[in-house]
């Protein structure tokens, strides 16, 4: 049976919606991207009694610089301690540090929209990767087809707003800076022709899909592992959840119409449209 | 000394790239390269590039740089089997699938492409332990991150010094997967980052400044630390740009060309001078960026997509005969015209056009179609291949 876990906004969501969810993605301060909240370890610390019988998974996902490879391997000594399924990562760096016995845990792949094909998912399972998170740009076949030819245990991104771009740039302050204006806060949205893309900036700049992703429908046909929701502006989590939480083979139409209904701004994303690379 | 690497996006190109000092090139493939869209090599061209650039005592090496999706798995052996049968150099992979077959199966020499945002020692640790021979850092590294990773790791690193940048850390842009279904990763980018957005606060409200936002970068000049990164120990200086025109090649290339040169004949003196000569051919203002740490405000190009069409480049010599040089025009030019000619041995020679006749002879007052053949007097011995740009009118 698949299972549900979320990328949460705050530690308040995470204590309220821990009954609603099999597991959290937690971000650590300074050692990921793509979140809203990240949480420093003293943070986890505190929650970890809360949640320790949901399945946690750790995202460090960012690309790693040196300066960031002595906090890396302090963090993964010291998650040695707690009970976690998984280290969500992108850069290699994390693989390296695994052989060199820096962490116990298993690892995920988490490279985002490179995680496309089975053959680079079965090379990180034999490189210690136990887990793969499959990018949001391939389609439900290729999922399938994934699915058929790896032993790794597959998430994927189901619901809520999709990261498209990811900069070590401040974009937003550059802009802003340049023009004199004033940045009120993190969050601003770039507009074209109709639609409003999320952009989010904390060290670095974050852009998301202009439509909050809605995979429900292929919620059995997948049957994947795990599937993450991402809370990222998301006001009625909650009730998100709730319909999650009531989903069965007989009303997931309804249970998906209901998620469109309460949001407004859904798409199925890449499930049923294959992208074109060769223009004709 | 390292080595020059320039892009080539066909063979016309791949050869004046060679002409004009490149050490190495880099092309594209029909197949599992990341400029889909570009003209890209045959295998057959391919044969007929190795073989060029091999002549010159030169290096080839095959972008093959596609993020795979599981219906090009079966592409790669075959496709890496054919490259190593006809005598390239060495692929540029970032998938890594494509990475070990070719380690596997073939004798091919891997770089690892930047796509890979190869940023810090430990991942660069694991690829040298894979059998990776070189590693194309990522654009955001600065110098201090070289010089450790070189320090550290005992393997061939390759930078950036001159082109466009892409404004996210690259492989972690799918703007174009969105915006217009192109996938960025196999090829299709179409170049999101360049457009312009209106731009909203959290609650809405349109931020209103005098030009449109956009995530667009300046492009990268590496020219004032060349001397720097060849005392760092950086073994390849790479040239972005392989849709770009032989002008842009022959310029940037003879420009770094003569840089590195005279570094090793120690007459090395920053010229300033040098700068104006590469924004002759530059789409954008070009600046150093991530190597001295500066990725801030004054890095972002706001100047929306309104992108200078060059006219600088007048034409190619021919041939040179009896005083007379043949030239294919490309831009328009006229008797009066001060035009400087440059080449693979010659530096800058200035000189005031006089006459033009037409190929049967005739005199004419200006070259006015694209590819006409022409004659100019001139009594400075020209070469085959120099090229003749606009100096003042």
């Amino acid at each position: 049976m698949s299972k549900i876990i979320l990328i949460p906004n705050s530690i308040e969501d995470i204590c309220n919606l821990r009954d609603k969810v099999d597991g959290f993605i937690i971000p650590i301060k300074d050692l990921s991207i793509n979140y809203e909240a990240t949480f420093t370890t003293q943070e986890f610390k505190e929650i970890y009694n809360e949640i320790k019988n949901k399945d946690i998974f750790i995202s460090l996902n960012k690309n790693m610089h040196n300066k960031d490879l002595d906090y890396l391997k302090n963090i993964l000594k010291e998650l040695d301690n707690y009970d976690i399924k998984g280290i969500i990562y992108y850069d290699v760096a994390l693989i390296n540090l695994k052989k060199e016995g820096f962490t116990k845990h298993d690892l995920v792949w988490g490279a985002d929209h490179m995680v496309s094909n089975y053959a680079t998912i079965n090379f990180w399972n034999k490189e210690g990767a136990k887990y793969a998170y499959l990018a949001s740009e391939i389609t439900k076949n290729e999922i399938l087809d994934i699915k058929k030819n790896t032993d790794s245990i597959l998430m994927m991104n189901i619901f809520g707003y999709v990261p498209i771009f990811t900069s070590k740039r401040n974009l937003i302050t550059n802009y802003l800076e340049t023009f004199n204006k004033e940045k009120i806060s993190n969050l601003y949205y770039m507009y074209k022709e109709g639609i409003y893309y999320p952009v989010y900036e904390n060290d670095g700049t974050v852009a998301y899909s202009g439509y909050v992703l809605n995979g429900l429908k292929e919620y059995y046909d997948l049957d994947l592992d795990y599937y993450v929701i991402n809370s990222f502006l998301i006001d009625d989590i909650s009730k998100v959840l709730d319909i999650f939480n009531k989903i069965d083979k007989n009303n997931l139409e309804k249970c998906y119409q209901d998620l469109n209904k309460i949001i407004g701004n859904t798409s199925d994303g890449f499930l049923h449209k294959e992208t074109i690379y060769k223009v004709k | 000394m390292p080595e020059l690497l320039s892009p080539a996006g066909d063979l016309e190109r791949l050869k004046y790239a060679i002409l004009y000092g490149a050490d190495a090139v880099y092309v594209g493939g029909n197949v599992l390269g990341l400029r889909a869209n570009a003209i890209n090599f045959t295998i057959e061209e391919l044969k007929e590039a190795v073989k060029f650039v091999h002549e010159h005592n030169k290096k080839i090496y095959v972008t093959v740089n596609v993020v795979l999706h599981n219906k090009e798995i079966g592409l790669v052996e075959n496709y890496l089997k054919e490259l190593d049968s006809i005598g390239v150099d060495a692929i540029i992979a970032s998938d890594p699938t494509i990475v070990s077959i070719a380690l596997e199966n073939t004798n091919l020499e891997v770089h690892l492409s930047t796509q890979q945002s190869t940023l810090n020692i430990e991942a660069v640790k694991y690829w040298k332990e894979k059998g990776v021979k070189r590693i194309v850092l990522g654009r955001e590294v600065s110098r201090e991150e070289i010089k450790e990773i070189i320090d550290n790791v005992d393997i061939d690193i390759e930078c950036f010094i001159h082109g466009a940048m892409c404004a996210g850390y690259s492989g972690r842009c799918v703007l174009s997967n969105y915006f217009t279904n192109r996938d960025a990763n196999r090829g299709g980018c179409s170049q999101i980052c360049r457009w312009d957005f209106d731009l909203y606060d959290k609650d809405f409200n349109m931020i209103e400044a005098e030009k449109p936002f956009t995530f667009s970068s300046k492009d990268l000049s590496m020219l004032k630390y060349i001397s720097d990164m060849i005392e760092l120990g950086i073994k390849s200086f790479k040239v972005e740009g392989r849709m770009r025109s032989i002008y842009y090649l022959a310029t940037v290339i003879s420009t770094y060309r003569h840089v590195i040169d005279s570094y090793y004949n120690g007459t090395y003196k920053y010229d300033s001078k040098l700068e104006d000569v590469l924004r002759r051919v530059a789409n954008r203002d070009s600046i150093p960026q991530f190597y001295d740490s500066n990725y801030g405000a004054n890095t972002s190009y706001y100047n929306g997509r309104i992108e200078v069409s060059n006219q600088d480049f007048l034409g190619v010599v021919k041939e040179y005969k009896d005083g007379y040089a043949t030239i294919e025009e490309r831009n328009y030019f006229e008797v009066g015209y001060v035009v400087e000619f440059f080449g693979p041995e010659l530096d800058a020679y200035t000189y005031k056009i006089e006459e033009i006749f037409d190929e049967d002879g005739n005199k004419i007052t200006a070259a006015n179609h694209p590819f006409q053949i022409v004659k100019i007097k001139i009594d400075k011995e020209l070469k085959e291949n120099d090229f003749m740009r606009i100096k003042s009118i």
